[in-house]
């Protein structure tokens, strides 16, 4: 009896572990199927974006409607992902509780970055724009600074979390997404690459994309109005900026 | 984040992303074919019909009709030994063309004068002209194949 009794202990504990086990492997499994979706709404997106700046505006001339098709695609794929995920628009970064810690992070490396264009449009004899007088454009930009910062941060710097967690490498991989979509505009992937470096960690610590887009924005103007055409080739990135 | 999550397995989830991310490549990959194809078409007419016929120090004939517009004249333009030589519209009458059903009307042929040449072989190619993108691009497409020919002394 007593070594039934062991045996029976034994066999309940066996059970146990292998469903320990195999609750293991179920998390390792769906962990890894995260990292890899993760990785490929990453480059979907990317993809998307790449193929609007190749592809689809060259060959669409002026029309921007054509131009938009793989954007919406992006876009959509954004949103149901979102949705299938169970996440907000406040997990994004739309929200307003966190506004004033994200802009006192932004302040710095704002003003830093606004000094060095400033400093850059004067050695370069720059400050002749006449873009920042299209009161149109100026109040655009930051609407198109938003829904940049939304794909960028918003998208990916959360994706590019699921994949790699909070830290240098994520960071790393929102700025080279976002300089791998300005080229070959050697000027503006530099400054894409550094700005997605500063807004990517600030995400991280104050998810917030107003504020986000706000930086965006100002150093946007900035750079239209300080540095010379000559060297920013009407902000013209992917294929267009060869032509 | 995962406090927010609705109460759906998360297996469930992802591969409900990964079918988004399936239709979407597929609709990626038709964009891109669709403006590929479009491209080709509008960049390099299909529909040119044309032969280059003889090349020699008398000079160099052909024809070309564009079968889109046959009512339209093709520029063609001639190179020898791929030197830019002269370009102008393919009007020349050609009324083998009308008798073999090729076009309505005659002046699709094109004549240039041969340029001088050193003795030697030279080889002469004749090339339609195709604009598009509003002007923005001209694509050469060759007529007919290249003519190896001597100048003599």
């Amino acid at each position: 009896m007593h070594a039934g009794e062991s045996n029976s202990l034994s066999f309940r504990e066996t059970v146990k572990e292998e469903k320990l086990r195999a609750n293991d492997k179920g998390e390792a499994v769906s962990v890894l199927s995260d990292r890899l979706i993760a990785a490929w709404e990453i480059a979907s997106v990317i993809i998307s974006f790449m193929l609007a700046e190749w592809v689809v505006r060259p060959q669409a001339g002026e029309s921007k409607l054509i131009g938009a098709v793989p954007l919406s695609l992006a876009f959509i794929l954004m949103f149901l992902s979102h949705r299938a995920r169970g996440l907000t628009a406040r997990d994004a970064g739309w929200r307003l509780d966190n506004l004033f810690a994200a802009v006192r992070l932004l302040i710095i490396p704002t003003i830093f970055g606004a000094l060095l264009i400033i400093l850059i449009g004067k050695l370069t004899g720059g400050f002749n724009s006449t873009k920042p007088r299209d009161w149109q454009w100026v109040l655009w930009l930051p609407l198109w600074a938003l829904v940049q910062q939304y794909a960028l941060q918003g998208f990916i710097n959360a994706r590019a979390q699921i994949l790699w967690g909070r830290g240098w490498r994520s960071i790393l991989l929102v700025a080279c997404a976002f300089a791998l979509l300005h080229l070959p505009n050697p000027w503006l992937t530099l400054a894409t690459f550094a700005g997605g470096l500063i807004w990517a960690a600030i995400y991280q610590r104050a998810p917030n994309l107003f504020a986000l887009a706000l930086s965006h924005a100002l150093l946007s103007l900035l750079i239209v109005w300080a540095l010379p055409a000559s060297i920013l080739n009407s902000l013209r990135v992917g294929f267009r900026y060869l032509g | 984040m995962d406090s927010s999550l609705p109460k759906i397995p998360k297996v469930t989830r992802l591969s409900r992303i990964a079918r988004y991310l399936i239709l979407k490549s597929i609709l990626d990959v038709i964009i891109v074919g669709v403006f590929a194809v479009s491209f080709y078409y509008s960049a390099f007419n299909p529909h040119f019909r044309g032969w280059f016929d003889e090349a020699g120090e008398q000079g160099m004939k052909g024809w070309v009709i564009d079968r889109s517009q046959p009512d339209n004249r093709v520029e063609v333009q001639l190179y020898v030994d791929d030197h830019f030589v002269e370009s102008h519209a393919a009007d020349y009458p050609r009324p083998d063309l009308v008798t073999a059903g090729m076009s309505r009307d005659e002046r699709h042929g094109f004549s240039f004068n041969a340029p001088r040449l050193a003795a030697g072989e030279h080889e002469a190619r004749v090339y339609a002209v195709h604009a598009s993108g509003v002007g923005a691009r001209r694509a050469l497409q060759m007529i007919g194949v290249p003519i190896k020919f001597n100048v003599g002394r």
